[in-house]
């Protein structure tokens, strides 16, 4: 049976995660996962208990975004696979709504790499961990609504763990992760004692559909929540703010 | 069994996270009433200088509430088109810059287009204005 991988790139790109096999051929550990999808996006972010009216709420209904994610594990330590996972994901045709009726074009990327280890549980669970460095940014081309509705700049330190149960040719993947925040752009700039944290889940089901080759789909919940901590005669009052950007993959894998 | 295991420590992990991954609130609010942020850059640059309003480049009107200095720029300065003028230091209500925040304009539309400004806000420019030396 070959061993399947799954990927916290999967998370990473919002690509799940895949391939389960069924096959009879000897086992053969794959070395390097490729594996590339597309995504429709969406962005929710407001203000909780703001009191100033420069704190404009920022809605993205939907948007495409394509994305490619690597991950090779050539290591087995005591059983347990080891090695790197990076990935890369970008929006196209974003425009972000002005009052004035302008759109304006917007940009929306997010990237990660870092270390990835697997440890099958049984024969049909296969349990994984990461830690990845990884950003995600969001930011318009004009600077004036730039000025209303901050652009962001997410870079973190994200661990995480995953699980996959796998059904025949079927499998569930799914897997939570929690970001340690190094920067986080110009919303907390506005918000000098400002502290940021991030979250992350994604659920999907896998479909293995040819030797190396599966599919997959995902859904995936990002949450970047802040504790704004305002001061009497600050520019910005509000007490804190929600910036959740939700996400529906498909993606295709091979597995070398 | 194994299988079981394996969800519960995902699961009771995202039950922690996502308790935890709460936007902070306001504890007092009261703290804040009738405390101004600086007027320029917090109020009338972020709500009024926006692009095909008073943005510094080709602003409407020719009323530029972008660039520093609005204050000393508009005293005494009379309103494109009309009779009113746009700053009289230490008289809000002679000043159309804060008028025309207000639900009664003294010419054209309430300021600004599409979402007003709320109370505190207004009452921010009227006390900048009206302490204007």
């Amino acid at each position: 049976m070959t061993r399947p991988f799954v990927t916290r790139a999967t998370v990473v790109l919002g690509l799940t995660a895949a391939g389960v096999s069924a096959s009879a051929e000897p086992e053969r550990t794959p070395l390097v996962g490729v594996q590339v999808g597309t995504e429709v996006g969406a962005r929710h972010l407001r203000y909780v208990d703001g009191l100033t009216s420069n704190l404009r709420t920022y809605d993205l209904a939907a948007a495409p975004l394509l994305g490619v994610a690597i991950e090779s594990t050539p290591l087995d330590v005591r059983g347990v696979r080891a090695g790197v996972v990076a990935s890369y994901a970008r929006a196209f045709r974003v425009t972000s709504g002005h009052t004035d009726g302008d759109d304006i074009a917007s940009q929306w990327w997010r990237f990660h790499v870092g270390l990835r280890g697997r440890l099958p549980l049984g024969s049909r669970v296969l349990a994984g961990a990461s830690v990845v460095y990884g950003g995600e940014t969001y930011g318009f081309a004009m600077s004036t609504l730039d000025a209303q509705v901050p652009g962001v700049a997410y870079r973190f330190v994200r661990p995480s763990v995953d699980v996959e149960v796998s059904f025949g040719r079927f499998g569930l993947a799914g897997g939570v992760g929690y970001d340690l925040m190094l920067s986080s752009g110009a919303i907390a700039d506005r918000f000098p004692r400002a502290s940021v944290g991030g979250v992350e889940a994604w659920l999907g089901p896998t479909l293995s559909i040819a030797r190396a080759w599966s599919v997959a789909a995902s859904m995936t919940y990002r949450r970047y929540f802040y504790d704004l901590r305002p001061e009497p005669g600050d520019a910005y009052v509000a007490g804190g703010a929600l910036d959740e950007m939700y996400g529906i993959q498909g993606s295709v894998r091979y597995d070398y | 069994m194994t299988t079981r295991r394996s969800w519960v420590a995902p699961l009771a992990l995202a039950l922690v996270l996502g308790m935890g991954a709460c936007a902070g609130t306001l504890d007092e609010p009261e703290r804040f009433a009738g405390s101004c942020p600086p007027v320029e850059t917090a109020i009338l640059r972020p709500r009024c200088a926006t692009a095909g309003c008073h943005a510094e480049s080709r602003p409407a009107a020719g009323l530029d509430l972008e660039s520093p200095g609005v204050l000393e720029r508009l005293t005494d300065r009379v309103a494109a088109g009309e009779d009113e003028v746009l700053v009289v230091r230490g008289d809000p209500d002679a000043s159309s810059l804060f008028t025309k925040l207000t639900s009664s304009p003294p010419f054209g539309a309430r300021m600004p287009l599409g979402e007003v400004l709320d109370n505190q806000s207004i009452n921010c420019i009227r006390a900048w204005i009206a302490s204007a030396p």
